[in-house]
């Protein structure tokens, strides 16, 4: 289905605001399109009395390009406009029956420059990326992640299938966010038909640092799980989401999969690292205005196509019912689908690698179901617009699976204790086996409830939207089960713990919107004010978030500006801007983390004789829990110019992005005291026996560490400027022109002083001194780059193909000053005392001054890089049959750079890939 | 100050054989003397100004001591010959002068044999203790994906004297071998001191801690019994010092065998452990500590902060160390993978060169062996001697650690 843009155009039909008392009809108006007999969306309408001429109704087609009103019985004129097709004008005539249908056609006016294989810049007044399936087709990706290519200032990058992957809109391209500015993937919204993916209950990850990168809580939605192939259309928000979107920061994706009548459509894709099979149909059902589209996928992928050891599948299907409903006084739809997903990741270690042999193994799986249902009904009323009902019920079965020989290079205590206090523990054995499962179950609720009031006047039409949402998020899962005495490290601070202890998180939300289109004379101005209030329900009362509203107000403007003829074609010029404040709440695992056990030795009788062994802990038992837990916000504001003349489009943003709360491990002073006995007075052979705490003498000892908790601690800038131009398909070439790119400037950085207790040791102990830094921990991110894809298509060749050059002009890097100079210290006793250049000369307390090279703050900059993609699509057969290719990188240009006078070589390989698509 | 070539590359061709007996006496009862006649291998480059050698009749333990070769005479029997010799030879235009040894064991000079071959090699008169023996790289473990921490180092008693090894200072250096940096700041420059990053010290007051002449002692990371975990793994029950970081948390944890005493720990880079490098690319060295030094006093006059360019030539700072004036070592080894082999850590003074564990860096190649020193012979008291030449290369061999 097509989706086209109307803002500008909207202006042009007059609406009077003006009822009428006489008996009415409903009308509903189809608009198709006149090639593909596909129905045409966002199609301005307005139907105006052919007696008296200041009598007029309107509005835009929807998805299934329809539009229905109530009409008094007369001779009514249709006037359509839509852009790509040429304006339509028709009479009709309305009498007595109840409702009346009309299906008209609408001509395109250039159809092959409607082919857009790239993302094209939405026309709201907030910076969006469309991209559709066309699109979609000539990418030719594996999961969503490759679609992010298209969006401006990224570039082409190979499929990274061995960690989840995670979105990062308007960063900066060599930004790797760690977790502690997961934020902005955390604060990206998914929303497939109208329900947001909730992934707040997940709480999936191993103590085992080999394979935490595989752990997805806390990260966000990994883009690898979604498919791309029952996907119709996506929008990716980069700019100011409208209120009806909540829980994010940085933006929103909004996925609209398939529906209506289709042929089977078929997909076997393979490149470097994957293979790729789908299949999906749109199956038209008994009675009328039903259809059901079905469609599943499997992936198979391997991080090394040499290895068989890891990889990553995925499978995906879905049943999707669309049934409509029409009568005299209203038309609705129930979209109701039934969704699966699963991934499976595993990743053993090579035997042939280890000397004896040994498997290890590594393995996950997520099985996804989730059923949604949409009522959505649209009343012949002139002011009551819509009314929408969203509920949706989803479930995850997530297992994690892993098995580990454990051969310690020390000597360790059982980490069995569960109580605070002194424990007598066995040693673990040097070498073990260990079973580590993870058993998550989230389960997600989601209801909505919308409603859109349209009241329209002469210059005027407002278009008010409100609506309350709640979900709710709880992992039914039996958590870590492993057997105590044998964990899968020998040494962490975790236990076993259900996530079914975890209380549900309800949130509950409301927004209320309005839109106002404002003609004046050749001017118009749509003007979206919003706000959106938010709020975490079922909390403890400790918690500062518990009940805690959080108000969203979001504007956005845009000012048509009138059409400057030139050459005989309009030029229309649009300015648009926007500001707004988005929220996101914490997920479960920040809100509600493991306790923390630590186990102090304080004695450790490692005797040459097994018998006169003993070992005796103090465990400490810590609820991390930060109950000063915020959300996290971010502010946005953009002003964007769009000027368009003859199908060419440019247009400009500037934005500026600041978030200083974002969510972020840091570290605070905790104190341990325990007792270290001294056996060295002790006797075993004249005992005869292993020596116990109570007889032996013993000095109080305190450790001082820093433990980390979940706070707001981390601020992320981002600025920059996005250009896209994109220029109408040039005849007889058949060739169209998208430059896109971006300046992307990202800071990334700590918001709040930060503890660091330097790892020395000074006379035989750990220093016990532990400084506050003022210094920022972070860097500034930037890059700029180009991309110009020529793509040209000849329908009569059946063939459509595209060169594009990605040119990343540069990125830097600049690690942010510091001085390394503490501004307080705490001392062995507990006490914070001032930081003076006293202290800088005590031989103790100088080791808290950190040093850094003059260089260390020096801007690291990559000088320019190119590569050439081509892509190409070839039909046979009526568009039956298309076979697809496509290479990343086939040339590039990496010159070598010198840096500090050193020189530095690039180098990179093609990335290929093939497909077959069946259309039967 | 280095040599130009590799040395004992002259071989002296050896003399033409006496040409004259002494005259053969009938009389039994009269010991016979012959002249004798030396054959030396002397460095490349090398003139011999002074030397003294020593001649232990092994039967009657009689001992002639002679500081001139010429014109020799020694009584038939069978002798064990130490020699020390002061050379000088040229450097890059500098004189400069060095030590050379030579020891030769049962030499038989009798009317068939009277010549006496001496290989001289480069010796320094205060390595009184040496490494014997360096195990860094750890038995492999039992899922064979890494080492076990069987870590130890042999010191040995290379003289005929007893030697006390009280405060005697095991150090690790902050270099590493195989990485490629540029030192900024001149005091850590290897040719002025070495950088080290830990700094353990052998307990005592002076006269706890004697090494006999020949004997040894054994200082592991961990005392433990390492074959309860793999068999081929070392049991280190018998070590004489164990280095023990008191930690007593987290996932790094140290263990005190109460049977053996600890070094004490004057500076450890490391919050947690010291872990040699397993790699085999640091240095490390004996430190005598000169009279009256403190760890207190040390660690707050030889801070070792310094700048460097990395690699990538970034100039970066470099903190967790301290120097070490290279007079103060008696002995150190420079270790490094062949093939990743980019600077030494210590003076050239101390190791002309470095030895290898292997070609190529692998935890295959490397796990289970050790680095031990080759003998160069026996004392006049029958001792072994350890190959000492200060060049790595040539005084160590890779051998099992088993």
């Amino acid at each position: 289905m097509k989706y086209h843009r109307i803002t500008n155009i909207v202006s042009a039909i007059a609406f009077a605001g003006i009822m009428f008392d006489v008996s009415a009809s409903v009308i509903r108006i189809t608009i198709l399109d006149k090639e593909t007999r596909q129905p045409v969306e966002m199609v301005a309408v307005s139907i105006v009395d052919h007696a008296d001429r200041s009598k007029s109704h309107g509005g835009l087609t929807d998805e299934k390009g329809i539009i229905s009103q109530s009409l008094p019985k007369g001779e009514w004129i249709v006037n359509a406009a839509a852009v790509g097709y040429k304006p339509l004008r028709t009479t009709i005539s309305v009498a007595d029956s109840p409702a009346t249908s009309y299906t008209l056609s609408m001509d395109p006016v250039d159809p092959i420059g409607e082919v857009v294989v790239t993302a094209r810049e939405g026309r709201h007044a907030t910076s969006a990326s469309v991209i559709d399936s066309t699109a979609m087709q000539h990418l030719q990706p594996s999961s969503f992640t490759d679609l992010l290519e298209l969006l401006p200032g990224n570039v082409s990058k190979d499929p990274a299938m061995g960690a989840p992957n995670v979105i990062n809109l308007r960063t900066a391209t060599n930004v790797t966010p760690g977790n502690d500015y997961m934020t902005s993937a955390i604060g990206t919204s998914f929303v497939i038909d109208g329900v947001p993916v909730n992934n707040n209950a997940v709480m999936q990850t191993t103590p085992d640092s080999n394979h935490s990168r595989h752990a997805t809580v806390g990260k966000g939605v990994d883009m690898r799980s979604i498919g791309t192939d029952d996907i119709e259309r996506v929008e990716i928000v980069r700019g100011i989401a409208s209120v009806e979107y909540g829980e994010l920061t940085s933006g929103l994706v909004n996925i609209k999969r398939k529906s209506g009548v289709s042929r089977v459509e078929a997909r076997f894709k393979a490149d470097t690292q994957s293979q790729l099979f789908y299949l999906g149909k749109g199956f038209a059902m008994p009675g009328s205005d039903w259809t059901v589209n079905v469609g599943a996928g499997y992936l198979d992928s391997r991080t090394d196509p040499r290895n068989p050891r890891e990889n990553y599948k995925r499978v995906n299907a879905s049943m999707r019912s669309d049934k409509r409903f029409h009568n005299q006084v209203l038309s609705a739809s129930w979209n109701s689908s039934l969704n699966y997903g699963a991934s499976f990741e595993r990743d053993n270690n090579d035997p042939d690698l280890t000397i004896n042999n040994t498997v290890d193994r590594f393995s996950t799986s997520n099985h996804s179901f989730s059923w949604n249902n949409t009522l959505n009904i649209r009343p012949t009323d002139k002011a009551f617009k819509e009314a929408s009902l969203t509920a949706s019920l989803s479930y995850n079965r997530e297992r994690l699976h892993q098995e580990r020989h454990v051969a310690s290079s020390r000597v360790m205590p059982m980490p069995v204790s569960l109580v605070p206090g002194p424990h007598y523990v066995n040693y673990l054995p040097l070498l073990y086996y260990a079973v580590l499962d993870v058993d998550g179950d989230p389960f997600s609720a989601y209801v909505k409830g919308a409603t859109t009031l349209r009241f329209d006047s002469e210059k005027l039409t407002s278009t008010l939207k409100a609506g309350v949402e709640w979900n709710m998020s709880k992992n039914y899962g039996r958590g870590n089960v492993y057997d105590l005495e044998r964990p899968i490290t020998a040494s962490s601070g975790m236990r076993p713990r259900a996530f079914s202890d975890i209380p549900a998180m309800h949130q509950l939300s409301a927004y209320v919107e309005s839109r106002n289109l404002m003609r004046l004379e050749a001017h118009t101005v749509e003007a979206t004010l919003g706000v959106r209030e938010t709020q975490l329900m079922h909390l403890d009362s400790r918690y500062t978030l518990a009940w805690k509203p959080y108000l969203d107000p979001r504007a956005t403007l845009s000012w048509t500006l009138p059409a400057l003829f030139i050459g005989g074609y309009p030029l229309v010029p649009e300015l648009n801007g926007g500001a707004g404040l988005q929220t996101k709440m914490p997920v479960a695992s920040f809100l509600y983390p493991d306790l923390f056990y630590t186990d102090f030795e304080q004695l450790n009788y490692y005797h040459n004789v097994p018998d006169y062994r003993v070992m005796n802990v103090m465990t400490y038992v810590e609820d991390l829990t930060n109950y000063d837990l915020k959300a996290a916000r971010n502010f946005k504001w953009e002003v964007r110019a769009d000027l368009n003349y003859r199908d060419n489009r440019l247009s400009l943003i500037y934005f500026r992005e600041e978030m200083n709360d974002g969510f972020r491990h840091t570290g605070n002073v905790h104190r341990y005291n325990y007792r270290r006995y001294d056996a060295s007075g002790y006797d075993p052979y004249m005992e005869n026996r292993a020596p116990v705490i109570e007889e032996l003498p013993y000095t109080d000892m305190t450790y001082q560490t820093v433990r980390s908790t979940v706070t707001n601690g981390s601020s992320t800038l981002k600025e920059g400027v996005e250009y896209t131009f994109q220029s109408r398909r040039f005849p007889v070439i058949n060739t169209r022109l998208t430059i896109n790119g971006a300046y992307l400037r990202t800071t990334n950085k700590n918001s709040q002083p930060l503890w660091y207790k330097p790892s020395i040791i000074v006379n035989g102990k750990e220093l016990q001194y532990i400084g506050l830094y003022d210094d920022n921990d972070g860097s500034v991110y930037e890059s700029l780059n180009t991309n110009l894809m020529f793509d040209t298509d000849l329908p009569r060749l059946g063939l459509r193909f595209s060169i594009g050059i990605q040119t990343m002009w540069f990125t830097a890097r600049q690690t942010l000053w510091r001085s390394g100079i503490p501004t307080h210290f705490m001392d062995p006793a507990g006490v914070v005392m001032p930081y003076t250049a006293a202290e800088m000369k005590d031989p103790y307390l100088k080791q808290l001054v950190r040093t850094f090279g003059v260089s260390t703050f020096d801007k690291y900059t990559i000088p320019a890089e190119s590569a050439i993609n081509i892509k190409a699509v070839k039909t046979f057969w009526h568009n039956r049959v298309n076979v697809a290719l496509y290479v990343n990188r086939l040339f590039t240009i990496e010159p070598d750079y010198t840096y500090n006078g050193v020189t530095v070589r690039r180098y990179s390989s093609p990335y290929f890939g093939m497909e077959l698509n069946l259309r039967i | 100050m280095y040599l130009n070539k590799v040395f004992f590359r002259n071989l002296l061709v050896c003399s033409v054989l006496a040409a004259g007996f002494s005259a053969c006496s009938e009389d039994d009862d009269v010991t016979p003397v012959y002249s004798v006649t030396f054959t030396d291998k002397v460095p490349d480059g090398c003139t011999i100004e002074s030397q003294t050698i020593n001649f232990t009749e092994i039967n009657t333990g009689a001992v002639t001591t002679v500081t001139s070769t010429d014109n020799l005479q020694l009584t038939a029997g069978t002798y064990n010959v130490d020699a020390t010799a002061k050379v000088s030879y040229t450097d890059n235009g500098t004189l400069t002068e060095k030590s050379l040894r030579a020891v030769a064991q049962n030499v038989v000079i009798n009317e068939n044999t009277h010549s006496i071959a001496l290989d001289w090699y480069f010796f320094n008169p205060d390595n009184s203790l040496v490494f014997s023996e360096i195990y860094v790289s750890g038995s492999l473990n039992a899922t064979g994906k890494g080492a076990l921490y069987d870590s130890f180092f042999r010191i040995y008693n290379n003289t005929d004297e007893v030697i006390y090894a009280d405060g005697l200072a095991l150090c690790e250096s902050k270099f590493t071998n195989a990485t490629s940096i540029t030192v900024l700041t001149e005091a850590n420059k290897p040719e002025n001191n070495f950088t080290a990053q830990t700094i353990y010290v052998i307990p005592g007051n002076g006269t706890d801690v004697p090494i006999q002449p020949g004997q040894s002692i054994k200082i592991v990371d961990q005392a433990i019994d390492w074959t309860e975990q793999v068999s081929n793994a070392i049991d280190h029950r018998d070590a004489d010092f164990e280095w023990y970081d008191e930690v007593t948390t987290g996932g790094v944890r140290d263990t005190d065998n109460p049977d053996v005493p600890n070094l004490n720990k004057w500076f450890s880079y490391s919050a947690t452990i010291w872990l040699p490098n397993q790699q085999c690319n640091k240095s490390y060295a004996l430190v005598r500590m000169p009279e009256g030094m403190t760890a207190e006093k040390f660690l707050a006059e030889y801070n070792g902060d310094y700048t460097y360019l990395s690699s990538t030539g970034k100039e970066m700072n470099g903190n967790k160390a301290y120097i070490i004036p290279n007079s103060w070592i008696i002995d150190g080894v420079n270790l490094c993978v062949a093939q990743d082999f980019k600077m030494a850590s210590l003076a050239p003074s101390i190791d002309k060169s470095y030895s290898s564990i292997a070609v190529e860096n692998t935890v295959a190649n490397r796990t289970g062996k050790k680095f031990r020193r080759r003998q160069a012979g026996n004392s006049p008291a029958g001792n072994v001697i350890l190959m000492d030449t200060d060049d790595s290369a040539n005084d160590f061999e890779v051998v099992s650690a088993k």
